[in-house]
């Protein structure tokens, strides 16, 4: 997610003052532990931060694990130690693999480096890795490594913090997940000066209660835990603090320290400048524009001029540019772009003010605690009389205005502005996340059933949508594949389909396309047109790969509330009746919900389908309920709409016609008319029609037939037989 | 969004015509009404699902037992299936259908019940269903009632509900009992308009053509009927594959003198059942093939499954066409022991001329003709004295024929006639113009076939 501001959590920060000691027993005496975890277990996790009089810090972590089988093997081939080179400075301080032969081999210096990690694109940043690979990793070896990191600059010299927990969360070979693998002996011992009063919080069912050691130059807290349980990770979990045993330790409770140290950071740059005057005077503003016309302005000069860069080498990542600069890069990252909105705004009289956000990526933190969770930043302007509070975000691709991401609904956020800030939750009302689908069904002259299809998107939807256009080189395909949800593709029909407003921030991202079937035989096919929810489902690829729940460990929880909707309208071509055969039921769970309906207008049907998941946080049982009930969706049925040729109104618009066109007294009207009379069954009014008929021409086989049948339905057996002679005689053939 | 596909709804609408039950209670007794226990009620709600498998299975047991028990307790289960599913035709048609059971059992005759539920239906229901009058017919066909009154009653059901096809093609099985075959072809006519893909339709069409071509004189003159009942009972056979459906499309296409067509129709129709009329119809294709040996096969088959005596004079056929004429000559002697005509014996004498056996030859005038026409063949071919002969041309059968299937024996005694007065030539000239000729089922037709190359 491009838009989203990278920073730097959790930095350990320490001076180089003493060289480390190995901090658990050595290898051999390790190698005595049974180890039953089938992967690997982490014997020893153990860890001493020091905090010095500075707020300085020097963290020293230790790991070894048994390598129990050949997929841990795999995993654990090679190591990685991330830091941010601006702020601290990190040490390998040895690495060793016991092997299953009982041999120690230290890490070869030859497979040990240090480099500048590649982040995503446009990103210019410190951020540095220690990467190194152990000879002999196989089943049955002991891996270890410890790593020192001190501070080198303080990214704010006002809030300390430190947070540990006791697994390595080593990256799966196929890049796909991590491993955290079961601890069996954890250890954290936390040093600070007398001086400096820390809080602390530990997370998870484990003992909070340290080891405390007092003397006069410093305070030692120790937490000693045993055998701690795995760690599965999977997607759709609940914020890690509630299943991620920690302990993390804050000099602060209260957030008006990060209130003020983000306000000084922009508010000096919110200076009137003949750059802002400029921009300002590009927007074209009416003198009559309205707050909210100023907004869009703001909102669309970002968007289309100042592209999204995030260019921090040497400054930490803290600290954004100058409004003239980024105006004159046309380039800047969250902070940039938020500095340079807010500029513009105080010049147009605009109330706005950074907000602080924590994305989703990075998780959902307890706040209970201080610490610098926040990895990205936006404009919030708050309501007025006339406007809602408004949640602006100008660093997404061609986001719909105000371009906030969905995703953050519910994150902790802060309102910066100098006076102790507000620590607050994303709430953005407005926001509905609805993909909707719309099918109208139509025959045509050519007797081909037409379906036009409009898909309209809102909020995250809309969002990932629009993300997709802009971002799959392999698109069209899958434009192509989504209709097919609609209707298999069995060559029974011509699609064409456009993507509409993918550029455009002021309108939803739409998909429109029609299906255009073969032709039907002939007019007296009838016709069964149905929708169902499964249609529903699938285009949208609502809880498509939803994992089975004999492997889910996890709480099953999603953020966002989704709602999707299908509307159809089948029209029933002229001299057809239509009629519904068929209708869908209702679905209703806590955590799922299908509403379903349908009305009619003379000969036309209009369905609707509306679906509704709320955020979910299910316990394994419920979702293996959640689970099983989704894979019944099909159970609830399909509406189906029948359209059949209208014989008995056709014959009455034919006959109609032939009166008005051939006139009462012709042969074919007359023979019409009784043919008519026959088929309605009212074979004593086709009687003297018939005769009639004859009348008018009586060297005509239909007419004889007609009347034969009038007679003979009428019970004149004798007569019916020789008007079938006649008829037959005049060359007629049935 | 990953690919997954959807069945598109959209499919062509097969009205399910009704099938009227055809069955009686075997049993005067009527159990009351069984609804489930109260136990059974008091459980949690059942649902619709459920509901409907119950009603089926009960129907089910309707259809052997005619229990009112069971009746009740389908339309119990409908009647719950249909508050959840109001708008399902299908429930609607079931539980109409087991309210009609209902009233054929219990009373005999529609009640106002069922008459209102037929009249909530929507059009497209109703196109499927017997209205409920046709409780009256159902009943009236299992009392000795005849076929007339049941015509009568039925024109009264099909004027209450004359969209059913179905009706319609009752209607003109009726007629065809009846022997009104016009009016069986008239309410055919419609059965198929209605429903133009059932294949049963198709065939009710096409057969009562075909009877009304019986009535004429000569049926093979009736070409254009021919074609019209040939249309029909094809696309029968197209779409229904049955033996029925297939043997009468070739009979109808060996009519038509549509040999390879027809050829290929009775084989399959013989293939899939051997009977009676499968077996003759192969055999004759086969000859007009001239298959000789797929004939013989034929001919021995309807002699082991038969007799022996229907297709003597297909075997002397087979015989002379290996140019067994001594066998040949054997067959047709003991065809004409069975068979005392003036017909039979012309060819049986000719045959055993060409084959030069013994035979002695019967008077034409002791063998009873059976009609005007055979009498004009007897007199033509009568063994005159040498004046006599002179008085008749050799044009006398022909210009005596008075339609073509006179006309294809006119030819081919015609041609016995010359081959008599030693005019081999003219003979042979005679045999070829026999087969091109209307009556091509006729024996004559098919031994013109096989003389013609002997001659």
């Amino acid at each position: 997610m491009k838009f989203i501001c990278h920073t730097l959590l959790l930095l350990l920060f320490s001076i180089p003052v003493f060289a480390t000691e190995r901090m658990a027993p050595s290898l051999v005496e390790q190698a005595k532990i049974s180890s039953s975890s089938a992967g690997a277990e982490t014997l020893f996790s153990v860890h001493h931060s020091i905090l010095d009089s500075r707020g300085h810090w020097s963290k020293t972590s230790y790991y070894s694990l048994k390598i129990n089988d050949i997929n841990a093997a795999r995993d654990y081939g090679r190591i990685s130690i991330p830091y941010n080179n601006y702020y601290s400075n990190a040490k390998l301080e040895f690495a060793n693999v016991f092997s299953k032969d009982g041999e120690l081999k230290p890490v070869s210096e030859d497979a040990i480096q240090v480099r500048s990690v590649n982040t995503t694109q446009d990103f210019y940043e410190d951020r540095n890795e220690i990467i190194f690979s152990l000879p002999q990793v196989e089943p049955g070896s002991i891996i270890e490594f410890q790593i020192t990191k001190t501070t080198k600059v303080k990214a704010i010299d006002t809030v300390l913090t430190s947070s540990i927990s006791p697994y390595w969360f080593q990256p799966l070979v196929a890049k796909d997940g991590f491993r955290a693998d079961a601890v069996k002996n954890f250890s954290y011992q936390l040093t600070v000066p007398p001086t400096i009063e820390m809080h602390t919080k530990v997370y998870g069912n484990l003992p909070d209660k340290p080891k405390l050691e007092k003397t006069d130059s410093q305070y030692s807290h120790t937490w000693k835990w045993e055998n701690v349980p795995e760690l599965t990770i999977e997607a759709s979990m609940p914020p890690s603090y509630e299943f991620i045993p920690s302990i993390t330790s804050s000099t602060d409770t209260q957030w008006e320290k990060i209130d003020t140290w983000t306000w000084n950071k922009i508010e000096p740059k919110l200076v009137k400048t003949s750059a802002i005057d400029g921009v300002i005077s590009s927007l074209n503003i009416a003198g009559n524009a309205t707050d909210q016309d100023k907004i869009k302005a703001v909102f669309a000069y970002l968007q289309t001029n100042i592209r999204y860069v995030f260019a921090h080498l040497g400054r930490g990542g803290y600290e954004p540019h100058f409004p003239d600069e980024i105006i004159n890069d046309k380039y800047g990252d969250c902070k940039d772009q938020t500095v340079l909105a807010l500029a513009l705004f105080k010049e147009l009289g605009i109330d706005a003010y950074p907000l602080l956000v924590e994305t989703l990526r990075q998780g959902k933190s307890d706040t209970s605690l201080v610490e610098l969770i926040f990895d990205h930043m936006m404009v919030w302007i708050p309501a007025t009389k006339t406007h809602e509070e408004i949640w602006m975000d100008t660093t997404g691709d061609y986001g719909l205005f105000p371009g906030a991401s969905a995703y953050i609904q519910g994150q902790p956020a802060m309102i910066v502005n100098g006076k102790g800030g507000k620590l607050i939750q994303v709430n953005m009302d407005s926001q509905e996340n609805l993909a909707h689908l719309d099918l109208n069904y139509t025959v045509n002259e050519d007797l081909n059933i037409i379906v036009d299809v409009e898909m309209l998107y809102k909020g995250a939807i809309e969002q990932n949508m629009r993300n997709w256009w802009q971002h799959d080189n392999n698109r069209d395909t899958t434009l192509k594949q989504t209709f097919t949800m609609i209707f298999e593709d069995k060559g029974q029909y011509k699609l064409s389909s456009e993507v509409l407003n993918a550029e455009n921030i002021y309108e939803p991202f739409k998909i429109v396309g029609q299906f255009k079937f073969d032709a039907l035989k002939n007019q007296d096919t009838p016709i069964n047109l149905g929708v169902s929810v499964i249609q529903l489902i699938r285009v949208f690829g609502i809880n498509s790969g939803l994992q089975i729940p004999k492997t889910r460990k996890n709480r099953y929880v999603t953020a966002l509330p989704i709602k999707t909707k299908l509307t159809a309208k089948f029209e029933a071509p002229k001299n057809y009746r239509s009629a519904l055969i068929q209708s869908a039921e209702n679905f209703s769970r806590p955590y799922f919900e299908v509403q379903q309906k349908i009305e009619s207008k003379g000969n036309i049907f209009f369905v609707e389908i509306n679906t509704h998941q709320p955020p979910l946080n299910l316990s394994s049982v419920e979702y293996e309920n959640y689970y099983n009930d989704m894979l019944k969706l099909g159970d609830t049925g399909a509406w189906v709409v029948n359209m059949q040729l209208d014989s008995d109104k056709l014959a009455t618009n034919n006959i109609t016609q032939l009166k008005n066109t051939e006139g009462e007294n012709t042969l074919i009207y007359q023979v019409s008319l009784a043919k008519k009379h026959i088929n309605s069954g009212d074979f004593q009014k086709a009687l003297p029609v018939a005769l009639r008929a004859v009348e008018i021409d009586n060297k005509n086989g239909e007419a004889w037939f007609v009347l034969g049948m009038a007679q003979g339905f009428s019970g004149s057996i004798e007569e019916s037989q020789q008007a079938f002679e006649n008829a037959k005689k005049l060359g007629f053939v049935p | 969004m990953k690919t997954r596909f959807i069945i598109l709804v959209l499919s062509i609408f097969l009205s399910a015509c009704d099938s009227a039950p055809t069955k009686h209670a075997s049993s005067k007794k009527i159990n009351q009404i069984q609804l489930p226990a109260k136990k059974y009620l008091s459980q949690a709600k059942i649902p619709a699902k459920e509901h409907l498998k119950l009603a089926e299975s009960a129907m089910a047991r309707v259809n052997t037992n005619y229990q009112l028990a069971d009746v009740n307790l389908a339309i119990f289960h409908y009647e719950n299936a249909l508050e959840e599913h109001q708008d399902n035709i299908f429930i609607q048609q079931a539980h109409y259908r087991a309210l009609f059971v209902r009233d054929y059992v219990e009373h005999g005759f529609a009640t106002k019940d069922l008459q209102q539920s037929y009249d909530e239906l929507s059009w497209l229901a109703k196109k499927g269903l017997n209205p409920p009058s046709y409780v009256n017919f159902i009943t009236a066909s299992k009392k000795p009632t005849s076929l007339t009154a049941l015509i009568s009653i039925l024109l009264d059901v099909i004027s209450d509900q004359p969209n059913n096809a179905n009706l319609w093609n009752t209607l003109s099985e009726l007629y065809e009992g009846t022997e009104t075959y016009w009016l069986a072809v008239a309410a055919a006519k419609r059965a198929h308009q209605l429903d133009t893909e059932n294949p049963e339709y198709m065939y009710q069409l096409g057969d009562s053509i075909n009877d009304i071509i019986q009535l004429q004189e000569c049926n093979f003159d009736e070409k254009d009927y021919a074609i019209s009942a040939v249309k029909h009972i094809s696309k029968a056979a197209a779409k229904n594959p049955i033996q029925l459906y297939i043997d009468n499309t070739g009979l109808h296409y060996m009519n038509l003198g549509l040999f390879p067509l027809a050829y290929q129709s009775s084989k399959k129709a013989y293939d899939l059942e051997k009977n009676e009329w499968t077996i003759i119809h192969y055999l004759e294709a086969s000859l007009l093939m001239r298959r000789y040996d797929e004939a013989e096969i034929a001919a021995n088959d309807y002699i082991a499954k038969i007799n022996k005596e229907d297709v003597l004079e297909d075997l002397a056929m087979i015989s002379v066409s290996k140019n067994q004429w001594q066998e040949a000559a054997n067959y047709m002697k003991k065809n004409i022991h069975s068979s005392n005509n003036i017909l039979v014996e012309l060819r049986t004498r000719w045959i055993h001329s060409l084959a030069q056996a013994d035979y002695t030859d019967k008077d034409l005038y002791l063998i009873d003709s059976k009609s005007p026409w055979e009498d004009s063949v007897r007199e033509f071919m009568r063994p005159l004295k040498e004046e006599e002969r002179l008085a008749y041309e050799s044009d006398y059968l022909l210009e005596k024929a008075a339609n073509g299937c006179q006309l294809t024996e006119a030819y081919f005694y015609t041609a016995y006639w010359h081959w008599k007065k030693n005019n081999g030539t003219e003979a042979k000239r005679f045999l070829q113009i026999t087969q091109k000729q209307t009556a091509t089922r006729f024996t004559e037709y098919m031994w013109a076939g096989i003389l013609e190359n002997k001659l």
